[in-house]
């Protein structure tokens, strides 16, 4: 168990800046997840906090040490790969091993921690195979038990679900989630999906191009964006922002319904709003419209649970509605949050 | 019986027929391929078999026209054998060919293994051209170069040694071998020495205890090529040296059992397929260690 401190670290791959001054503190014991769209930086962070890329500027501290010059072997952090990268020539069992006999620990215990470590994951019937005879998701648990059996202060993964089928990855997801609890080990996890970073993280960093927006819980990001990237990147479909007296007016597609779908006591803004399309989803329905006033080309979008059974029809024009405490404010130019203006 | 048994009996006599001839099929096929293997090993087969023929042939056997060319019409003799391995320098070339084969796989090794792993992920970009441009001087014909080489040589007092040869042979094997392995090192998903490293190993120590057993049909690859290189190779081994006793196979059973115009082709048979045989039985058990499949599993599901 470890803290980590990322201070300042920029990262610059001839003129691409892939860290942008990133500044970060992850608590001890904490699941952190960096979050973004691919090519913001967050796996490059995460190879820096691993040592396997240096910063061009900016210090790493893990447990308080500086180790921004350190290769990775002294930093006593393990990695598990979006790949894997199980050593295909190695048994299961030796694959475990390897992290264990670098750090120059005693023979006698390598087949106790080894086995510890399998049996966590349910790996002890496969320990005698090699990489290519397991299936995705018994390699990516044998990747993990490589990762926890020489116990490192903290643990980064890459993508380690992005291989697996669906259906394996929500029991993965649960999985991976129950086991760090367990371990208590400083858990940084890098993604793409915010369902798993919703699902999984104590805290959410959300990154774009090589910059950190917004660092809080996954219902601090969400409901608090700090700004219309992180507004629009979370929820699916992300949060409608509609142009208004020079602010932009931001509302989410489930706090946007049907004027008759709205409690009658609370405060509300209703909007006409001109339908497009209807897309039926099974538990949901997302209806595609232009609101009154706002510009064509801005598509507002509205989800409406299953149980309101209002019929919507397409080339309606209705009434919608957002509850004020749902309506967000955002700055034109900057996209940053900004307090509430007047409608 | 009635006609629906009448019908079903025919139903049955149609399924045997149609297995039976399903079988033949099958058994034709099997004829067809065998067939074709067997010629084929044959026609691979058929120098050696000459050469082995021929050892063991007696002169006045071997020079009779009318006689048939692929059988013994005397009796075999190890005449010519004896002859070899006890009036010329047969052991002698052997000892040279086997010491400088593998003196100059040791060096191309020491040198191609690091070069070719620093081009293929230290240097981005430049890596590749850097390796395009060592395959350029693979290319460049000995025949060029031996006169210039044959003045270093002297320049370097090993005129007349089989030290020339392990010093001028790796001109040749470590370009080639270093684009070689360049290849191989390049499909060894980087990833692989990231993970050992993070798990606590240096580059130097993730290289041996990874990438090197990972690309061990490169190596062997390398080995054999260069060996090959070594028995074979003329022109160096003709002009840089003139000693019987420093020379090696490819000119010295050549010198040796070619007097004026008179080929003494038993003994040349025997030479050279004493040493084709073992090489081609080893280069056999090496080369079935196709290891392509080894990397698979290793990276995504």
């Amino acid at each position: 168990m470890a803290t980590v401190d990322i201070n300042n670290v920029t990262k610059h791959f001839d003129d691409v800046r892939a860290i942008d001054g990133v500044t970060l503190s992850v608590q001890e014991g904490e699941f952190l997840v960096l979050l973004g769209p691919s090519g913001c930086g967050k796996t490059t962070l995460m190879r820096t906090i691993a040592g396997l890329e240096h910063p061009t500027s900016g210090e790493i501290l893990i447990d308080g040490r500086n180790v921004t010059g350190l290769p990775p072997r002294a930093r006593d952090v393990a990695m598990v790969f979006q790949s894997y990268a199980l050593y295909p020539h190695k048994t299961v069992f030796n694959n475990i091993v390897f992290p264990l006999k670098a750090q120059g620990i005693p023979k006698e215990e390598w087949d106790t921690r080894v086995r510890e470590a399998a049996q966590v994951l349910g790996l002890e019937k496969l320990l005698d195979r090699r990489p290519r005879q397991l299936s995705g998701g018994e390699r990516q648990r044998v990747a993990l038990a490589r990762a926890m059996v020489r116990d490192p202060k903290v643990m980064l993964l890459d993508e380690p679900l992005s291989n697996l089928d669906a259906k394996l990855r929500a029991s993965a997801r649960d999985e991976l989630q129950t086991f760090q609890r367990r371990l208590g080990t400083t858990t940084i996890f890098v993604t793409h999906d915010q369902v798993e970073a919703m699902g999984m993280g104590d805290r959410i960093a959300v990154m774009s191009g090589g910059k950190l927006r917004q660092l809080g819980t996954p219902h601090e990001v969400y409901t608090e964006s700090a700004d219309t990237f992180v507004a629009t990147f979370l929820g699916s479909p992300g949060m409608n922002l509609i142009p208004r007296n020079g602010y932009l007016l931001g509302f989410r597609p489930e706090n946007f319904l049907p004027r008759e779908a709205m409690p009658s006591q609370s405060q509300i803004e209703t909007f006409r709003f001109d339908v497009k399309r209807v897309e039926y989803l099974g538990a949901d329905r997302l209806i595609y419209g232009i609101v009154d006033h706002a510009p064509d080309d801005v598509i507002s979008i509205a989800r409406l649970p299953s149980a309101v059974t209002f019929p919507i029809e397409v080339h309606e024009n209705h009434e919608f509605a957002v509850a004020h405490e749902h309506l967000r404010y955002f700055d034109a130019d900057t996209g940053l949050r900004i307090s509430p203006q007047p409608l | 019986m009635n006609n629906q048994e009448i019908i079903s009996r025919k139903g049955e006599g149609l399924a045997a027929n149609q297995r039976f001839r399903e079988t033949i099929n099958a058994i034709l096929r099997q004829v067809a391929l065998y067939t074709t293997v067997g010629l084929m090993c044959l026609f691979a087969f058929f120098p050696f078999l000459v050469l082995m023929i021929n050892t063991f042939r007696e002169d006045q056997d071997l020079y009779r026209p009318q006689n048939f060319p692929f059988f013994f019409n005397d009796p075999p003799t190890l005449f010519h054998i004896t002859q070899l391995f006890k009036e010329t320098n047969y052991v002698v070339f052997l000892r040279n060919s086997v010491f400088v084969g593998l003196v100059v796989v040791l060096i191309t090794l020491a040198i191609a293994i690091p070069a070719a792993y620093s081009l293929a992920r230290l240097t981005g970009k430049w890596g590749e051209r850097a390796g395009i441009a060592i395959f350029m001087v693979y290319l460049v014909p000995p025949t060029l170069l031996f006169l210039p080489l044959f003045r270093m040589v002297v320049a370097l007092h090993l005129n007349d040694t089989i030290w020339s040869l392990i010093v001028v042979y790796p001109t040749i094997s470590i370009p080639f071998s270093t684009w070689l392995l360049m290849g191989f090192f390049k499909s060894i998903p980087k990833d692989l020495e990231e993970a050992a490293m993070v798990d606590g190993y240096s580059r130097a120590a993730a290289f041996l205890k990874v990438v090197m057993p990972l690309s061990l049909s490169g190596i062997i690859a390398v080995v054999v090529f260069t060996f090959t290189l070594t028995l074979h190779e003329f022109i160096y081994a003709l002009t840089f040296i003139s000693s019987s006793a420093q020379r090696t196979l490819s000119v010295g059973v050549p010198t040796e059992l070619i007097r004026g115009d008179v080929f003494f082709w038993q003994g040349l048979s025997a030479a050279t397929i004493i040493v084709a045989i073992p090489v081609g039985i080893l280069y056999n058990l090496v080369l079935d260690r196709l290891i392509s499949g080894f990397t698979m599993g290793a990276v995504k599901g």
